[in-house]
């Protein structure tokens, strides 16, 4: 399975834009510190979850030799992976009919999940947008017989089957 | 001329020997930085180094000048006493863009003093010295010989002396000649001697060295013609 979520993601990272390479120079106790004049703030627009996520997860690093700021592009999508995985076991613990969700082997691969291996890193990824654009206002609450519920726990199983098989 | 002659000392004109000033080549290498340092773009990149850090401290860009004006280097003791010396002075709002690879604003490193402190100069004089007792810490030494160095040292306790620990000599020692120099009492007035005083101590008590032992107690009786040592007749 491709992952063409992270694709369009690696995508959509690269055209975010990076702060301008200019400090101030301030003294401080016989030590000169340089500190970014302006960060930079990303204008684009989007309603896509996923996307949301990697704005918000933005982070840059100052390249010296270069002379420019740089996307790290990796340490994003990781972030983003970290942040989707917590939500999803977070939605498992709250709506799964059990006394003990944590104990579960649906929770435990969850959570031992490794996004950058994994054949269901895709379908992970687009529960999460599934899930998140179908939620109230509150992130990941819904109605306990919601269909959407019903929807995420069975794509949740499947997607683990389909992670064991194709190991 | 004896053996016990301070050919150094003897060469200083009457001021020289009534003040006592210790003698380095530290002051002569502080001289050769100029006053006023601007600092455009390519120097700051230059200071800064490979660090990882943006910023610069003061000593970073002291070491800096002392190598590019001195052909020098400092050690920490060197760079501790200097460092006041020197200062910062930057405008608000001066700015370093990597855009165009400039520096906006005034910035620069000035002199606040032309001479240091004899005082501070003479802190100098022994820290290295020390460093190689220190040492000892590490090394399998004698013990008799060095029981032999702390009765040359003197004001040893009893108890110190008796002691079989090894590293409890090396406090002991690291001690006392630590009082030494902090109080002054062999008025030694070259860092380079105080420096060598550890390392002939070293050398005797690891391998019996006896050209250092005798270094040593040549350097020991010299401390009693009440006057400052700058140097001695070493024995190879």
């Amino acid at each position: 399975m491709s992952n063409n979520v992270l694709d369009s993601l690696t995508v959509f990272i690269k055209s975010l834009s990076v702060s301008k390479p200019i400090f101030t120079l301030s003294q401080d106790r016989g030590r000169v510190t340089a500190s970014l004049k302006e960060t930079v703030r990303q204008t684009i627009e989007t309603s896509d979850p996923l996307e949301l996520l990697v704005i918000y997860n933005y982070r840059e690093s100052f390249s010296r030799d270069l002379g420019v700021f740089v996307i790290s592009e990796q340490q994003i999508l990781s972030d983003v992976g970290v942040h989707v995985k917590e939500k999803l076991q977070e939605f498992l613990y709250k709506y799964m009919a059990n006394k003990k969700p944590n104990q579960t082997q649906l929770y435990k691969w969850l959570q031992y999940l490794d996004l950058r291996s994994s054949a269901a890193t895709n379908g992970i990824f687009l529960l999460y947008k599934y899930l998140s654009l179908n939620t109230g206002p509150k992130q990941m609450q819904f109605a306990n017989d919601s269909e959407h519920v019903k929807n995420g726990l069975l794509i949740l199983e499947k997607l683990k089957e389909y992670d064991e098989k194709s190991k | 001329m004896g053996i016990f002659d301070d050919k150094k000392f003897d060469s200083l004109d009457w001021i020289s020997q009534a003040v006592e000033p210790v003698e380095t080549d530290l002051m002569g290498a502080f001289g050769q930085i100029p006053d006023v340092v601007e600092i455009d773009f390519e120097l700051y990149q230059a200071m800064i180094g490979d660090s990882w850090s943006m910023d610069l401290s003061i000593d970073h860009a002291l070491r800096f000048l002392i190598t590019k004006h001195a052909q020098r280097t400092l050690s920490f003791k060197e760079c501790e006493v200097l460092k006041g010396s020197l200062e910062f002075v930057i405008n608000n709002g001066t700015e370093i863009d990597y855009e165009t690879r400039t520096i906006r604003g005034d910035f620069r490193i000035v002199k606040k003093e032309q001479v240091v402190n004899e005082k501070d100069l003479l802190s100098l004089v022994g820290h290295e010295g020390i460093q190689h007792i220190e040492n000892l810490r590490y090394s399998n030494f004698n013990i008799s010989r060095m029981n032999e160095v702390l009765e040359m040292v003197g004001k040893i306790s009893d108890a110190e002396m008796r002691s079989r620990s090894h590293r409890a000599k090396v406090v002991t020692l690291r001690n006392r000649l630590r009082d030494i120099f902090n109080n002054d009492e062999w008025r030694i007035r070259t860092p380079e001697l105080g420096r060598k005083i550890g390392v002939w101590i070293h050398q005797y008590v690891t391998s019996g060295n006896l050209a250092a032992w005798s270094n040593f107690c040549r350097l020991k009786l010299m401390t009693h013609n009440e006057r400052a040592i700058y140097s001695i007749q070493e024995a190879e």
